[in-house]
């Protein structure tokens, strides 16, 4: 009797059950061809191969437009990849869903200008995008040297759910990639509140650490933070998400730290040593979250500037 | 962020059209210096963003939009806008860059046509390779990844011929 061994046994099974999804969609090229997004690309397809046939007049007023703005060609072009691979990604997901190959198809295109925006974050700046600013974090990813080929596979592997898939795994679908993305899912304004934390979280941790410095605390520079002083925290939600509690909440904290940033009178010098502070922190943290934040925060912005 | 009435937020604000380049990015810059520079928080508004397909791929648009009014959305293609001539587009809002090929964007027409097809076959390869990965299959491994491990449990076994009480430590996950 011929025994297959094992492993062999197990690469054999494996290859019997792999998917050939270019004869899938040839398959079902027809019923393909009737998804909204398919007919939309052949058009825009079409489009710019009757612009390369005939090239376009100039437009004086645009163009100086574009140079007053002070973006440059390559910021431009970077611009032009974000949305185009927005753009193709989102068709895909919805041609592998209709062959029953993909789980995730949310992200309904009409976004793809809006990587422009992302021209003006830094790398370290800690954003939590929602499902309709994946051009944004592609071009965030793009200004980090990442490849097309690279940024295309994860969001594939995303929309598969496959488990090297580097956002969550195999679990979902979500933006991110970096390690100043902070994941946000299906979720409706949840994300805004644990953003506007982490704005506070900038400054206090920097005060904390010079504070260090300034008593003299052995190897207070070499306390690792995250985010440099200069970062913000951007954070991201639909229009619907406007009138939802997580949202008024995060502005209402947003603008009271502000408020209160504003009316603090300069105090005497916090307690140098770390531990102190975070005494402190814990203490008031027993009478109301909302005013041990402000209070905190403003203390420090008078000090430290 | 896309907030319908902006009356209610007290901090800073822009208003952007979402379909011009520009805008978005003259704005936005704008939005982030004043927050990086003096620490306060902002908002930035963006309007006339276009929902061109269905929320999903379940979504039923036609229980609440008009026919006409789902051809409209799929045809608004702000990606044109800043691409293609105006005799060329689709529907897509004015003042818009027009034409990145008259600024030299990939070298012009035929180069932003050849990236568009290089990138779609990216994005299709990509996804023939994505399908035949491998997929969280059991619950053990869904956990493992949403969780950290459990503390084991110590339990108390009872010797029933009166030899004394052992103590076995157990992890939750051989319950």
């Amino acid at each position: 009797m011929f025994r297959v061994h094992k492993s062999l046994r197990s690469i054999l099974l494996w290859r019997r059950n792999l998917v050939n999804l270019p004869s899938l969609r040839e398959a079902n090229k027809l019923d393909i061809s009737q998804i909204s997004e398919v007919k939309q690309r052949e058009i825009f397809l079409k489009s710019l191969e009757n612009a390369a046939a005939s090239p376009p007049s100039l437009n004086n007023t645009s163009i100086q437009r574009f140079h007053n703005s002070g973006m440059t060609t390559s910021q431009l072009q970077q611009v032009v990849d974000a949305g185009m691979m927005t753009f193709l990604l989102h068709v895909e997901s919805r041609i592998a869903s209709s062959l029953g190959q993909g789980f995730y198809t949310i992200g309904p295109c009409g976004e793809e200008s809006l990587s422009a925006i992302g021209l003006n974050f830094k790398e370290s700046d800690a954003s939590a995008l929602h499902y309709r600013h994946v051009s944004l974090s592609i071009l965030r990813q793009l200004r980090q040297g990442r490849t097309t080929a690279e940024i295309i596979l994860d969001r594939a592997r995303g929309f598969t759910c496959s488990t090297l898939d580097p956002v969550t795994g195999g679990k979902h679908c979500a933006i991110g990639g970096t390690p100043y993305d902070y994941i946000v899912t299906s979720t409706l304004a949840s994300q805004a509140c644990p953003a506007v934390g982490r704005a506070l979280s900038i400054p206090l941790a920097n005060a904390l650490r010079n504070a260090t410095e300034q008593k003299g605390g052995s190897g207070a520079s070499s306390i690792p933070i995250k985010f440099p002083k200069d970062s913000i925290s951007i954070v991201s939600v639909g229009e619907g998400s406007t009138n939802n509690a997580h949202f008024l909440s995060a502005l209402n904290l947003a603008e009271y730290s502000a408020y209160m940033k504003r009316k603090v009178r300069p105090l005497p010098s916090p307690p140098v040593s770390p531990f102190h502070l975070l005494s402190a922190c814990a203490l008031s943290a027993q009478s109301s979250s909302l005013f041990l934040t402000t209070e905190f925060v403003s203390r420090f912005s008078t000090t430290v500037g | 962020m896309t907030v319908g009435p902006t009356s209610r937020v007290a901090m800073k604000r822009w208003i952007v059209d979402g379909s011009d380049v520009i805008d978005l990015y003259s704005k936005s810059r704008e939005a982030t210096e004043y927050c990086r520079r003096l620490g306060r928080p902002a908002v930035l508004v963006i309007r006339g963003l276009v929902r061109r397909f269905g929320h999903a791929a379940t979504d039923r648009q036609a229980a609440y939009l008009t026919a006409e009014q789902i051809a409209t959305a799929a045809s608004t293609n702000h990606l044109a806008g800043f691409l293609l001539p105006p005799s060329q587009t689709m529907t897509y809002a004015a003042d818009t860059i027009e034409l990145a090929s008259s600024v030299g964007v990939f070298g012009g027409s035929r180069g932003i046509l050849d990236r568009f097809c290089q990138l779609k076959d990216e994005v299709e390869n990509a996804f023939n390779l994505a399908v035949n990965e491998e997929k969280i299959s059991s619950r053990h491994a869904l956990c493992q990844g949403n969780a950290p491990p459990l503390a084991p449990v110590a339990t108390a076994t009872n010797n029933y011929q009166g030899l004394g009480t052992s103590l076995f430590f157990r992890s939750r996950d051989e319950l």
